[in-house]
């Protein structure tokens, strides 16, 4: 097929959740991991807006790779998020206006999150239209587990909800206020991160020569 | 299969200004045409949306009113009337200053000035804190009020609004916007919109 092997689909979206997740082993875009966490349901909402955004992106940036000269390739991604994200915020305050609420400004941070810009340049503007999907996919799927596991962690802890669901009679439960405060979000995310480095490190003694790192 | 092929993004020649001004002018022309005719569908759903959200609101702050008649000279403020056309109660709108911004709110007020409940209709507080605000627990230390009885602690003190936790300023900006709503009430001449009451305190 071509010089370099391409990457096998499902290793690109295994790689996005586990390997290279991109809040627990990528540590990009951890501000909005902090910012929207504190309820699982709006970590979902956030979640599925940035597979969405990550996908079409890389998709589209894909399609138009061998326009855009190099000078101007980053206000051209830049745009690309940015519409992308538009979208998604038209789409949602007509249809979700309390999720649109919930999720704030940072609804439209994510048009700068490091995360879609990178995989954009490292990725999207050098691969086909459907790898890039699927590794915008991917990436976008690792980004929703992280946002949902820390969200359901502190809603837990702040609130004892699941999804807004008491799980604890309210009054058996004293809540760890902090967990939704900023400084339980850089906790949690702390733990989490420790978590993933071991399970990481157990993996690769296990199948060393595995997996091939490949870019990035 | 030439979609999967790697391909380096480097032009073989240097593109001059006019052709990346032009790839960046039609980069945003497209987009903000193709944005523009969605905003087109989607507006007028969110409008209508937004309308159906405040009519919900309001009757369920006064259940008592059938019909609600816009107060001259207030943005979004009603009174509630019942079947016999007799005022039951007001609907306010009331904008507090909170943490991270407005706090847009609706307070439904009885016959005799006191409060009902209210609703938060929009809100950049901490995301699951501020949120506290909206919940019934917090809300319904307020049913019954009127603007006398009106203040906040800290510290748990018998007939005050009991403070969120981790929130104080938010809980401080509803208790002045709500005070401010039902002091317009009194007010016998209405000004256009109430004055937003900035708090400065950051705790």
């Amino acid at each position: 097929m071509s010089e370099k092997p391409s990457p096998k689909l499902s290793t690109l979206i295994t790689e996005g959740i586990f390997s290279k997740n991109p809040i627990f082993v990528l540590a990009l875009s951890l501000c909005p991991a902090v910012a929207v966490t504190s309820e699982a349901i709006s970590s979902l909402g956030m979640g599925v807006s940035v597979v969405y955004v990550m996908t079409m992106s890389s998709l589209l940036t894909s399609m138009v790779r061998k326009l855009v000269p190099h000078k101007v390739r980053v206000p051209v991604y830049i745009s690309i998020i940015a519409f992308n994200v538009t979208f998604v915020q038209l789409v949602m305050m007509a249809f979700l206006p309390d999720l649109f609420q919930s999720l704030g400004v940072y609804l439209a941070l994510v048009v700068v999150f490091a995360i879609i810009l990178a995989r954009l340049e490292v990725f999207a503007s050098k691969n086909g239209v459907i790898p890039s999907a699927v590794d915008g996919f991917g990436m976008g799927l690792g980004f929703l587990f992280g946002l949902v596991l820390i969200g359901i962690i502190r809603e837990f802890l702040g609130n004892g909800t699941f999804f807004g669901i008491h799980v604890i009679p309210e009054e058996h439960f004293t809540p760890i206020l902090m967990a939704i405060l900023p400084p339980g979000g850089f906790i949690t995310i702390g733990l989490l991160i420790g978590l993933f480095n071991v399970i990481g490190k157990r993996r690769a003694a296990h199948a060393a020569a595995e997996l091939p790192e490949s870019g990035a | 299969m030439s979609n999967a092929e790697t391909v380096p993004i480097v032009a073989h020649k240097e593109p001059g200004i006019l052709h990346l001004t032009l790839v960046l002018a039609a980069t945003t022309t497209i987009a903000g045409l193709i944005l523009g005719f969605v905003a087109y569908f989607t507006m007028p759903i969110a409008i209508q949306n937004d309308l159906k959200r405040k009519e919900a609101a309001r009757k369920e702050l006064l259940p008592a009113a059938v019909s609600f008649e816009a107060i001259p000279g207030r943005d979004e403020c009603f009174e509630g009337r019942n079947a016999d056309g007799r005022p039951v109660g007001y609907v306010l709108k009331t904008v507090a200053h909170g943490y991270g911004g407005a706090i847009v709110m609706i307070v439904g007020v009885d016959e005799n000035k006191r409060i009902v409940d209210y609703r938060i209709m929009q809100h950049n507080e901490t995301p699951g804190l501020g949120e506290i605000a909206k919940k019934d627990r917090f809300r319904k230390q307020f049913a019954g009020r009127d603007r006398n009885v009106l203040e906040v602690t800290k510290r748990g003190e018998e007939g005050k609004v009991q403070a969120i936790t981790g929130a104080t300023i938010t809980t401080v900006a509803v208790v002045k916007a709500i005070r401010s709503a039902l002091e317009s009430l009194d007010n016998p001449a209405p000004e256009t919109g109430a004055k937003p009451e900035r708090e400065g305190r950051h705790e």
